[in-house]
């Protein structure tokens, strides 16, 4: 640390520094002196080090934790709730054809990215996150992993791709970042999250029911991820 | 020797001895700060708390460091000087630092490139002291590998 100038040789000024002495010195006194000016104008004293800033994903899907929110600088937490989704269908109605709203237990209405109070559950599901890493470029991927077809306990089956979901969030105009789709059965990408940004809708599902299906209570998971190279 | 030559390099010399004494008050040296020391936890950066639009997250990163700060400018006591903190150019684009200190020297801000004033008056002893905790903010789309600012003080000596 430091630099270790000679004091007495200065950095600039008007004109070279000149000194008197030298005047009547040699060449060589002469040369010498400016070598010294030309070294002692390069140097530096102290040097602080920056890091990059660490790279980070967060996802919420329904219920999710947070210490604080992201604009108060808060601390994504983990939260290992798995909501359930979920419609029964009236004897009456079933194979119609008539779409049948689904609900969920979520209780996530805010958003964690600043306590606004952005979806309405149970009706709503909250999905959002953030990614964000250094540099100019990067973006993460939003996915969902479903199965083929959801099951009950006698094998039977219904597909997956009778389930599909509207997009919204309180004050959200124009397209949502995760938009609305329908389950493929297997992985689809619902969204890409650009570099240094926060994404977030609000997802309503419904059951298409227009197929008849054996009675009985028919499940299946999906998985969300969220992921960067 | 002819009186007139005489005279002519009696000339000569006044003439270089005062352009001199004129370079000499208006030079501006380097400022030994060797003894000077950084505290651990340097340059740690952060990513800043969003603001405005939703959704829109920052890209900004701040650290903060605090530099217990000893110039020598045994050099210049009992002159009249102007002690400046400079901030050698970067390859991180626009960058802020700013600094508060305990009142030996001046607060203040400095870009890349440029100097900012921290003292000015009579030096009156042999090493200047303070504690700088400089804050400084980066660009995190261009920090993406450690970096290093360099800083150095230069005096004006009147």
């Amino acid at each position: 640390m430091g630099s270790g100038h000679d004091p007495a040789t200065p950095l600039r000024s008007g004109t070279p520094p000149v000194n008197t002495n030298l005047l009547a010195a040699p060449p060589r006194r002469l040369a010498l002196a400016l070598l010294a000016f030309g070294w002692a104008g390069i140097a530096s004293a102290f040097t602080v080090s920056l890091t990059p800033g660490t790279r980070a994903l967060y996802l919420d899907v329904g219920n999710g934790s947070y210490s604080g929110t992201y604009t108060s600088g808060g601390t994504p937490q983990n939260n290992s709730t798995i909501n359930v989704v979920s419609v029964t269908v009236p004897a009456a109605a079933v194979g119609n054809g008539v779409a049948q709203a689904m609900t969920s237990n979520s209780t996530q209405s805010t958003s964690y990215y600043d306590g606004f109070a952005f979806c309405s559950p149970p009706a709503q599901v909250y999905v959002g996150g953030f990614y964000r890493q250094p540099g100019l470029t990067g973006t993460a991927s939003l996915t969902a992993t479903a199965p083929t077809s959801l099951t009950n306990p006698s094998g039977d089956t219904i597909p997956f791709n009778r389930i599909s979901w509207t997009s919204t969030g309180a004050g959200d105009t124009g397209a949502e970042v995760i938009p609305a789709g329908t389950f493929t059965g297997g992985t689809q990408t619902l969204a890409t999250f650009g570099n240094n940004s926060w994404n977030e809708s609000c997802h309503t599902f419904s059951y298409a029911n227009t197929t008849t299906p054996a009675a009985g209570t028919y499940t299946g998971r999906v998985t969300y991820t969220l992921s960067a190279p | 020797m002819t009186l007139a030559s005489f005279v002519s390099r009696c000339l000569l010399a006044l003439f270089f001895a005062a352009s001199c004494t004129t370079v000499v008050r208006a030079a501006t040296y380097p400022v030994d700060d060797r003894a000077s020391t950084p505290y651990a936890g340097i340059g740690k950066m952060q990513w800043d708390a969003p603001t405005g639009k939703r959704g829109a997250a920052p890209s900004t990163l701040t650290g903060r460091i605090a530099v217990q700060t000893r110039l020598d400018v045994r050099a210049w006591k009992h002159r009249m000087g102007r002690i400046y903190l400079t901030l050698q150019n970067t390859p991180l684009g626009p960058l802020s630092t700013s600094w508060t200190t305990r009142g030996r020297l001046l607060p203040g801000s400095v870009r890349a490139g440029e100097r900012t004033l921290v003292y000015s008056g009579p030096i009156d002893t042999d090493v200047l002291e303070d504690e700088l905790l400089l804050t400084i903010k980066a660009d995190g789309r261009r920090l993406v590998r450690t970096e290093q600012l360099d800083f150095s003080f230069e005096i004006d000596v009147n």
